[in-house]
C-alpha cells in the first residue's frame, strides 16, 4: 500500500469523525511515514511498519468524546443503509423503542457518576467536619477551662484532640481513595466507549 | 503487562523524553521503543490524551518542504511526571515487601 492509498483508506475509515479529528490523524499518519521513508525505508514498507489498519482506526477512536462517538455510530449505520427513506422511517417508528432505551442508557450512566461523585463528596465533608470540631473543640475546651470548671473544659479538649487524630488518621487513606475511584470512572468511560467502537483487539 | 500500567508507563515515557527536549512523532517512538514497547498507533491517544491534558502542547516546524508536529511539554506535563515518581515509591516498597515476604518464606523452608 502507497502512502496516498494509506491515507484514502484510513479518511474512509474514519468518515464519520468530526473533519478536524480525521485531519489531525492522517497528519500524524503522513508525518511517520515521510519521516520513516526519510530514515531509509521504502514508502510500502513504512506503511506496512505502521500495522493493523483496525488497530489504527479503534486506537484513533479512543481518545474521541462519548457523544461524538454515538453520532459516528449512528452517522454509520446510516450510511450503510442505501434507501435514506426507510432509515428516517424505521427511526421515527421505533422511537418508542429507542428513545427509552437510550434515556435509560444515559440516566444509568449519570447515576453511577453522580454516585461517585456524592461518594468523594461525603467522605470529604466527614474530613473537614472531624478537622473543623477538632480546632473548634479545643478553643472551646480552652474557654471552657476558665468560664465553666475545668474538667469540663478538659474533657472538650480531650474529645476535641480525638477527631483531630481522626483527620489525620483518615485524610491519606481518602486522598488515595479518591484517587481509585477517579481512575474507576475512567476505566468506566472507556468500557462504554468500547460499546460504540467495533469489537477489534485492542492493545493498549 | 496490564493495560492501565502500561499506558501510565507510556505516558510517564513520552512526558520524560519531552522533558528533555522537544521532540516529534516518530522520534518518540525511537526514544522510546528501546525501553517499552510502543507503537505508532499506541503513541497516537497518548499524545491526544496528554494534549487534552494539557500536559504538553505543539508546533510545527517545516522540514524539508514538509511540516512537522513537534510536542513540547507543559508546567503540568512536569508535575506529572513528579506524580509518577512519587507513586512509583509506592509501587516500590509494595514489590520490596512482596519479594521480602517470598525470599524470608523461602529461607523457612530451608
Amino acid at each position: 500500500m502507497t502512502k496516498i492509498e494509506f491515507i484514502k483508506e484510513l479518511t474512509f475509515r474514519l468518515a464519520s469523525l468530526p473533519q478536524n479529528e480525521i485531519d489531525k490523524s492522517t497528519s500524524y499518519y503522513s508525518e511517520i511515514i515521510d519521516d520513516r521513508v526519510e530514515d531509509g525505508m521504502t514508502e510500502e514498507d513504512a506503511v506496512k511498519a505502521l500495522g493493523d489498519m483496525d488497530l489504527i482506526v479503534t486506537n484513533a477512536m479512543y481518545e474521541i468524546s462519548l457523544p461524538v462517538l454515538m453520532k459516528a455510530r449512528v452517522n454509520a449505520s446510516r450510511s450503510k443503509m442505501s434507501n435514506k427513506g426507510l432509515w428516517i422511517t424505521l427511526v421515527v417508528l421505533g422511537f418508542p423503542l429507542w428513545f427509552p432505551l437510550l434515556m435509560t442508557f444515559l440516566a444509568v450512566i449519570l447515576v453511577i457518576y453522580v454516585t461517585i461523585w456524592i461518594l468523594i463528596l461525603s467522605l470529604y465533608a466527614v474530613v473537614l467536619a472531624l478537622g473543623i470540631s477538632g480546632i473548634a473543640g479545643i478553643i472551646g475546651g480552652i474557654v471552657l477551662c476558665f468560664i465553666k470548671s475545668l474538667p469540663v473544659g478538659l474533657c472538650t479538649i480531650g474529645a476535641a484532640l480525638c477527631c483531630c487524630a481522626l483527620t489525620l488518621l483518615i485524610t491519606l487513606p481518602v486522598l488515595a481513595f479518591t484517587k481509585g475511584l477517579i481512575r474507576f470512572t475512567a476505566w468506566i468511560a472507556r468500557k462504554i466507549k468500547s460499546i460504540f467502537i467495533s469489537k477489534k483487539a485492542v492493545t493498549v | 503487562m496490564d493495560i492501565q500500567l502500561k499506558r501510565g508507563f507510556l505516558e510517564a515515557c513520552v512526558l520524560a523524553v519531552l522533558d528533555r527536549s522537544d521532540s516529534y512523532g516518530y522520534q518518540l517512538i525511537k526514544d522510546i521503543s528501546p525501553c517499552i514497547e510502543i507503537s505508532e498507533s499506541t503513541l497516537y491517544p497518548i499524545l491526544k490524551r496528554l494534549e487534552s491534558g494539557d500536559m504538553l502542547s505543539d508546533y510545527s516546524v517545516e522540514h524539508n518542504g514538509r511540516l512537522r508536529k513537534y510536542y513540547k511539554i507543559t508546567d503540568a506535563g512536569r508535575e506529572k511526571i513528579e506524580d509518577f515518581k512519587n507513586e512509583w515509591k509506592e509501587i516500590m516498597s509494595v514489590y520490596n515487601f512482596i519479594m521480602a515476604k517470598k525470599e524470608s518464606g523461602e529461607n523457612d523452608k530451608n
